[in-house]
């Protein structure tokens, strides 16, 4: 695995994730070390292999569609960190 | 000599309980005091309510008395990691994200327990979102081994696997996404099962990697382990990717001999310089089969080298898309900030522990633009190859042996900095969860200092009963499964 293009910046800009000073040596050198060792699967010839996503067949799966019991607006919100209303708070993303 | 209720497994205590010899209250008090007899120096339990458990408690008592008995279950404490939502308790998943947080629904498997009349007993201690092998990387505590303090209790189940070995608990519900059952039961001298792929509900279960993630039961002997296997194995609607099959009666196949076997050594899971502690006892275990007259087949893995690497890439990809989820806006924790995106990067920042910050942005990285088809693509075909090994040697052999964990109970502390070392140690057990088949760990012997050793027997899809017998069979030959850890 090319570990010299590990932009480490955007990869926590992608992931949401402020890294303070110390972190972002420390995760550095320890993602060129794993990205290293990950490199290994560059080994293998996979060409003519499939794709496993799931070990056993997950098949789409149909119900009817039928009224069933369902969490009250006061469980579903008792986590929010803000809430009023019964809705979720959040902060303003328009101007 | 047992004395204590608590020293009795959950099948002791079901007897007892049908007998009426003790009472649901008198078994759950028995755990609750030996939990705070012990609790100061294992840090097992993130939370526990002994008043909301002593209240099932005589719930399940008010039902013998009335005759209403809901089954072997009825009145037997069962401990849940705490990754597993049970309706208005804490879900904290080892995380500062999720510190106050209260289930608003039951798992499936809770329901299951709940219905057949289990008394929840506490909250157990993980690494965070169950990602980890020491439960060092939980955000509250780091729980010590029973067997040596100083030393770790595996992970991610690491609760799990302390209290179980402490008896603070007779048995406790896990998870394994890559040995997250096995390894701390091997580390802790206990039997932790990991079913096929799909053979339990995950409704309720914090998903961490979800092509990978398995709920099964940890337990002091393999008859409690069948006996709560029993409990929650079985299709779920709520879960589109939990199966129908057939679910065989675990604890009656328990009572029949296996028949003759032809058992795999996969020589792969032998290397050169291994543990000879561990070589020596797992060998003998191998002897003991071959003495009870199954056939011992040398076979191979050839692709458990790559195991490691394709392990770690797809399930921290997938762990980076399940965890998107926490964003500060809906659960729990946010960061006080006027801009939405401040929001999400400080929440997730201040929420996260290093060990999932670390395996979001590895999953992040192999999702990522140019990196998707050379890193995650390849990991997944990779994948393909390490399930076909299993297959093919399932061809010529009904199950395989091998050690759960190429050493006993490491350090606290002796691994924390090295994320590659302690991935490693994760070698034995990774490839079932990629491949989805079941896998049991037992003890099987003890170190010089006192640490017990864990045997792995891995079968082929929904033979966990076969599993089971196998264990049995040895458990019932030896002595490992009764010795009490020094704090106990």
């Amino acid at each position: 695995m090319a570990t010299e293009d590990f932009d480490i910046d955007k990869i926590a800009k992608l992931a949401r994730i402020d890294l303070r000073e110390e972190e972002h040596a420390f995760f550095k050198k320890q993602f060129e070390t794993l990205l290293g060792y990950f490199g290994k699967i560059q080994q293998l010839n996979v060409d003519a292999v499939e794709a496993t996503a799931h070990a056993l067949p997950v098949y789409n799966v149909w119900r009817e569609d039928r009224a069933t019991a369902t969490l009250s607006p006061a469980e579903v919100f008792r986590n929010a960190p803000a809430q009023r209303d019964q809705q979720l708070v959040v902060p303003k993303v328009v101007d | 000599m047992k004395s204590q209720l608590y020293q009795l497994s959950a099948t002791e205590l079901s007897q007892l309980l049908q007998s009426k010899k003790t009472s649901s209250e008198e078994v759950t008090r028995s755990f609750i005091e030996n939990t705070e007899r012990l609790e100061g120096k294992l840090h097992s339990f993130i939370s526990y309510d002994p008043e909301y458990t002593l209240s099932q408690a005589r719930a399940s008592d008010q039902r013998r008395r009335e005759g209403k008995v809901r089954g072997p279950l009825d009145g037997i404490p069962v401990s849940i990691k705490d990754i597993i939502s049970e309706k208005d308790q804490p879900l904290t998943c080892g995380s500062r994200f999720m510190k106050d947080y209260r289930s608003p629904y039951d798992a499936t498997v809770i329901e299951k327990l709940k219905a057949q009349g289990a008394v929840l007993w506490g909250r157990l201690n993980l690494d965070e979102f169950a990602m980890g092998s020491s439960t060092e990387h939980s955000a509250f505590q780091i729980t010590h081994n029973p067997w040596d303090l100083a030393s770790v209790p595996g992970g991610s189940s690491g609760g799990c696997g302390a209290a179980i070995a402490a008896q603070q608990t007779p048995f406790a519900l896990g998870s394994d996404t890559g040995g997250s059952i096995r390894q701390p039961a091997a580390f802790c001298g206990i039997c932790g099962l990991k079913p096929t792929y799909g053979r339990v509900s995950r409704y309720g279960l914090t998903a961490f990697a979800s092509s990978l993630d398995q709920i099964g039961p940890m337990a002091k002997c393999v008859e409690d382990t069948a006996l709560l296997f029993q409990a929650i194995a079985g299709y779920d609607e709520s879960d589109s990717t939990s199966l129908s099959e057939e679910i065989p009666h675990y604890t009656q196949a328990l009572q029949a001999s296996p028949s003759p076997k032809r058992i795999g050594i996969p020589k792969e899971y032998f290397p050169q310089g291994m543990d000879t502690e561990v070589r020596e006892a797992v060998e003998s275990a191998i002897a003991f089969y071959q003495k009870q007259g199954h056939e011992i087949v040398e076979v191979t893995l050839p692709h458990t080298e790559y195991a490691i690497a394709v392990y770690y890439i797809v399930a921290t990809a997938e762990a980076s898309s399940n965890l998107a989820r926490f964003d500060g806006i809906r659960y729990t924790h946010r960061s006080p900030h006027s801009n939405a995106i401040d929001v999400y990067f400080r929440s997730r920042s201040e929420g996260f522990g290093e060990e999932v910050k670390r395996r979001i942005m590895l999953g992040t990285y192999v999702l990522s633009s140019g990196y998707y088809e050379a890193q995650y693509i390849r990991a997944q075909k990779v994948r393909t190859l390490i399930r076909q090994d299993f297959l093919k040697a399932f061809e010529t052999v009904d199950v395989l042996l091998t050690p759960t964990s190429p050493t006993t109970a490491f350090k606290i502390g002796a691994k924390i900095e090295d994320p590659l070392a302690m991935y490693l140690n994760d070698i034995y057990t990774v490839s079932a969860n990629l491949a989805g088949i079941p896998g049991i760990s037992i003890p099987c012997g003890f170190s010089k200092k006192n640490l017990p050793i864990g045997l792995q027997v891995l079968g082929q899809f929904f033979q966990e009963a076969e599993l089971l017998q196998l264990a049995y069979v040895f458990e019932s030959s030896h002595d490992f499964h009764v010795r009490s850890a020094p704090l106990s």
